[in-house]
């Protein structure tokens, strides 16, 4: 499999190569041992052109090497890649990557634009949750990670989005993304 | 053993969900936490519609399943079925094979891959029954059904096989296979 393709790209090779069933069965005979096109024809009752399109489908997704021997083309099954691919791709912390180039804000940035008026400020506090929660996240980033807030200088920054400061401001915490300390705040990372 | 049959398609279906650019990115976006089909809406910047078109494939296919988070209709990634479905792949290869466990179809594949050279011609005819009738079977599937054969295209087609077409012809004549009439073949069903 080539290198330079994106997560997204390889992923969706793999699963193609695989989504077929008498790629599954060339598969499934190829682990047994290694065949030519001829014999896998023979076994599968298939056309030799259908198995030789079947096995670079497999090529491509590096599922399957071929080497010569006495003038035919035999095939055999990359197990370790198949392993290693399976392991790899269908791992949690892989499947993230899959969506490395969506933008996770967008709902975020729809709703705040919905909810704000031209000078930027609240037109309403969003009652449903998902809602709220974005105009959360978007005051949030006013805050700077680290540094330390009155509850005077927290109903401030609030206030420049709506004035009702202390609903907004008990929401950051009751999300923990600000927290409070004897009357002093701050954001965490 | 499972129904072998069953079982494939299964696999098919399940990596059929997954050769899509959409849906990979709807469970990278999900890996990470669950959202709204609004919320996947605006993310991927997909239409409505067509969300949860995928949203309905994936739950099908048991990778995605609905829950209700703060009154909200939210999916999540349900990672189970993708571990469970890893398995099964790396099962499938490591598949014993003992004759014994293999379903009859197995059989059949099984013995042809032995018996099979690389120029899908046959290295010998099985001394044993069982095994010689496998082979038989396959050569029959060479003959449609209703089609009349002298014994000259009969060998031809045999011979594709194997050299010695007396013996294979004598073999599907005797076992019923191959009717016989004045010096005219025919495969009945």
């Amino acid at each position: 499999m080539e290198s330079n393709e994106s997560p997204l790209d390889e992923l969706v090779v793999f699963f193609k190569a695989l989504a077929d069933g008498n790629r599954l069965k060339i598969v499934g005979l190829l682990a047994q041992r290694s065949l030519s096109t001829e014999q896998l024809a023979v076994i599968l009752d298939l056309k030799p052109a259908t198995v030789s399109h079947h096995l670079s489908k497999l090529a491509e997704a590096g599922l399957v090497q071929t080497h010569t021997e006495s003038h035919y083309k035999v095939y055999e099954l990359q197990a370790d890649a198949l392993h290693a691919m399976a392991k790899r791709l269908l791992a949690e912390e892989t499947l993230p990557d899959a969506a490395s180039d969506v933008d996770v804000d967008a709902y975020d940035r729809k709703v705040v634009a919905d909810f704000s008026k031209r000078d930027g400020r609240l037109k309403e506090i969003p009652a449903q949750r998902k809602k709220r929660e974005a105009v959360l996240r978007h005051i949030l980033e006013e805050f700077r990670v680290g540094k330390r807030y009155s509850e005077k200088q927290v109903n401030d920054i609030i206030g420049r989005f709506h004035e009702d400061t202390a609903t907004l401001r008990r929401e950051l915490v009751g999300y923990g993304w600000l927290k409070r300390e004897a009357g002093v705040y701050w954001r965490e990372e | 053993m499972e129904s072998n049959e069953n079982a494939q398609a299964e696999l098919v279906t399940f990596f059929k969900t997954l050769c899509d650019e959409n849906r990979l990115k709807i469970i990278g976006v999900l890996a990470q936490q669950a959202h709204s089909m609004e919320e996947l809406v605006s993310i991927l910047d997909l239409k409505p519609v067509l969300v949860s078109h995928h949203l309905s494939k994936l739950t099908e296919a048991g990778l995605v399943r609905a829950c209700t988070q703060s009154g909200c209709r939210v999916y999540e990634l349900h990672t189970d079925a993708l571990h469970a479905m890893s398995k099964r792949l790396l099962a499938e290869e490591a598949r014993p094979n003992a004759v014994a466990e293999l379903t009859e179809d197995a059989f059949d594949r099984k013995v042809m891959v032995d018996f099979l050279g690389r120029d899908g011609r046959l290295k010998a005819i099985p001394a044993q029954q069982r095994k010689y009738n496998v082979v038989l079977r396959r050569i029959l599937a060479e003959f449609p059904v209703g089609e009349r054969y002298s014994e000259k295209q009969v060998n031809a087609i045999v011979k594709r096989f194997h050299d010695d077409t007396a013996t294979l012809r004598r073999g599907l004549v005797d076992l019923g296979w191959l009717k016989r009439e004045a010096g005219i073949y025919w495969r009945e069903e």
